[in-house]
């Protein structure tokens, strides 16, 4: 112990700090008690317990497993509906519904963790219940390396969305806080709301075409916005570009078919997907929607959806680029950008199967553009410059978001932190380096 | 008091603690009066320190399944979560301002209030909180876990996943730091 080690230690001798209160002690337990997650008392939950056993997958799967959550938010928006315009009777026929189920298909070019011009198929049959409250994602990922399948449910009034994977018999489990829950419901997701945002934007009119032997309208949106809003994978905008066709049968006045194209890094990756095979009020059997977990099912993941911690969020997943990527940061923060300026660091670093601490904090690339959204949503004047600043430049600003009136949070180049005023931040920005020419 | 732990007696508690709320609350028992003494060791403030606690048992609750026995220590796991909780609270500046202005209101309703505490022991840990306060969330932390939490150098290096190289230049900073300001104070205070 050095001289200034024992100065302090002399220093903090015998000090009085304040003594745990009982009432509080009391108060506390009964609060977490009362929300003691219920889904985990079911007696068919194995214990999730310690986790020795950590998957034997490559990282391409874990990278898969962090976009796979998205299928979350399809499931978190299905619930809320809006009215229209001159699309208000498709809108009002869609009120009336109680189930629907519907076919989801998607080739994605460059998915993270998977080789160049490889092509991702995936496939999902969703099944929703309004009145019970319950939804239902059979998923398939076919890539040359092989076939993923999963089973998703929501369970909506414990705030669980569960991830079965009866191939590799595991689960992820992902919990979201009420405060976000509510912030997802307020967004739109499904078929229904889909259609009533893009009403709300500069819509164009496609007119007339017959699909599938039926006569339907369309309309057409462009906007990375609209990603949130459609659910799975293209949910929480993934990608830069996003292009939505909506059609609808001109006589039942319900949706028939769903096209969207996405694209994000000057189209080094891209998406195609087709939603189709919808079926309106048909029966579901509530216990298609009842999710059972096996005994000898292993939870592989957990995270929380939270909200008010969206900077931080965003600054743990840059700490992934400062740990396993010598500090070279994403040049943005659309979802897939992130994943795929991550993943060859991953595989460089982890020959072995990873730690699950590593799996958990992956999940939450996921959630990185959706953060940066609600951060503009709520006017907190986000800005990212890691088209320009790396760990190399701990003194430049990488990012920052407003914290309140008159304060900004500054996230330098080797992520410390900085609360400053806007008088800073504008000198810290014009002293900013150029963007980098590739 | 320290935290403290025994694994094997932990592991079981842990395992049934994730589905069982009667085990949990068992586990929240046993580890409260710990978590809130390392949060009021860090914020010097009891009305802060069980704001952190609250949020500190609500985050293992929701993540006591993903707890890895085999790579870390019960311990050195509630002691990561209540850091980032700690300086998640004291990102804010307004807090930290609050903080500050309450060390002195504190400090004199102790000196009224408690009686079996000496009025040298009140300025101590008055002056220990306003330089404490002033320095990096992580020259905090380190000095913290290491002289109230009485850890090793691989200790807090496996608490906060730092190489412990690392943690001993931190911690030699933050010391000389402290120390640095802790004169400083006396001096400025001694003088008026």
């Amino acid at each position: 112990m050095n001289e200034n080690e024992k100065y302090i230690q002399d220093f903090v001798k015998d000090l009085p700090f304040d003594a745990p209160d009982p009432k509080h002690r009391d108060e506390l337990k009964k609060q977490l008690l009362n929300t003691f997650p219920r889904h985990r008392l079911q007696p068919t939950v194995q214990p999730v317990g310690v986790w020795r056993t950590i998957m034997r997958s490559r990282i391409s799967k874990l990278a898969a497993a962090a976009v796979i959550v998205l299928g979350a938010f399809l499931a978190l928006n299905l619930f809320n509906k809006t009215g229209g315009m001159v699309w208000a009777e498709v809108v009002k026929r869609l009120e009336d519904i109680k189930t629907v189920t519907y076919t989801i298909t998607a080739d994605i070019t460059g998915f993270p963790g998977t080789p160049e011009d490889c092509v991702t198929h995936i496939i999902q049959d969703v099944k929703l219940s309004y009145e019970q409250n319950a939804v239902r994602i059979d998923m398939s990922t076919q890539t040359p390396r092989g076939t993923m399948k999963t089973i998703t449910h929501f369970l909506f009034e414990d705030r669980v969305l569960l991830q079965l994977m009866p191939f590799q018999k595991k689960y992820l489990e992902v919990a979201i806080s009420d405060e976000h829950m509510k912030r997802l419901e307020k967004e739109k997701g499904d078929p229904v709301t889909l259609l009533s945002s893009m009403l709300e934007h500069d819509y164009t009119e496609l007119g007339s075409k017959e699909i599938d032997g039926v006569m339907a309208w369309g309309i057409e949106v462009s906007d990375p916005k609209l990603g949130p809003k459609m659910g799975a994978f293209i949910s929480s905008g993934l990608f830069d570009e996003l292009t939505v066709q909506l059609w609808v049968d001109e006589k039942s006045r319900l949706p028939i078919r769903i096209n969207a194209t996405g694209s994000s890094e000057d189209g080094k990756t891209s998406m195609e997907t087709v939603y189709d095979n919808f079926q309106w009020d048909i029966e579901i059997e509530s216990s298609a929607l009842e999710p059972v977990i096996p005994d000898d099912f292993e939870l592989l993941a957990q995270t929380t959806l939270e909200s008010g911690n969206e900077g931080e969020v965003i600054i743990e997943v840059l700490h992934l680029f400062l740990e396993f990527a010598d500090g070279k940061y994403p040049s943005n923060l659309s979802t897939m950008t992130v994943a795929n300026a991550i993943a060859p660091a991953l595989k460089k670093k982890f020959t072995q199967k990873p730690g699950k601490e590593v799996l958990d904090r992956l999940m939450k690339i996921d959630m990185v553009s959706r953060m940066y959204s609600i951060l503009e949503k709520d006017g907190k004047e986000p800005a990212y410059y890691g088209d320009r600043v790396s760990a190399e430049s701990p003194e430049a600003v990488l990012f920052r978001w407003k914290t309140d009136e008159n304060t900004y949070r500054v996230v330098f180049g080797d992520l410390s932190t900085k609360d400053v005023t806007p008088a800073e931040l504008a000198k810290l920005e014009a002293a900013l380096p150029e963007p980098q020419q590739d | 008091m320290p935290l403290r732990t025994s694994e094997g007696d932990n592991t079981d508690l842990i395992e049934k603690a994730c589905r069982d709320p009667e085990a949990f609350a068992q586990l929240y028992l046993a580890h409260y009066d710990s978590v809130f003494g390392y949060c009021v060791r860090r914020l010097f403030d009891g009305h802060a320190a069980e704001e952190v606690t609250s949020t500190v048992f609500f985050k293992v609750m929701h993540h006591l399944g993903s707890f890895d026995g085999g790579a870390t220590d019960f311990r050195s796991w509630l002691l990561r979560i209540a850091t980032n909780a700690v300086n998640d609270y004291l990102r804010d500046a307004k807090r930290r301002t609050a903080l500050m202005q309450k060390a002195v209101i504190n400090t004199r309703v102790e000196s009224v209030f408690v009686i079996d505490c000496n009025e040298e022991r009140l300025e101590r840990k008055a002056l220990l909180k306003e330089a404490m306060l002033s320095l990096k969330p992580n020259y905090q932390t380190v000095i913290t876990l290491r002289f109230f939490e009485n850890m090793k150098l691989t200790e807090i290096a496996a608490c906060l996943g730092k190489k412990p190289s690392t943690v001993r230049s931190w911690l030699s900073r933050a010391t000389a730091k402290l120390r640095k300001k802790l004169d400083a104070t006396m001096d400025s205070r001694g003088s008026k």
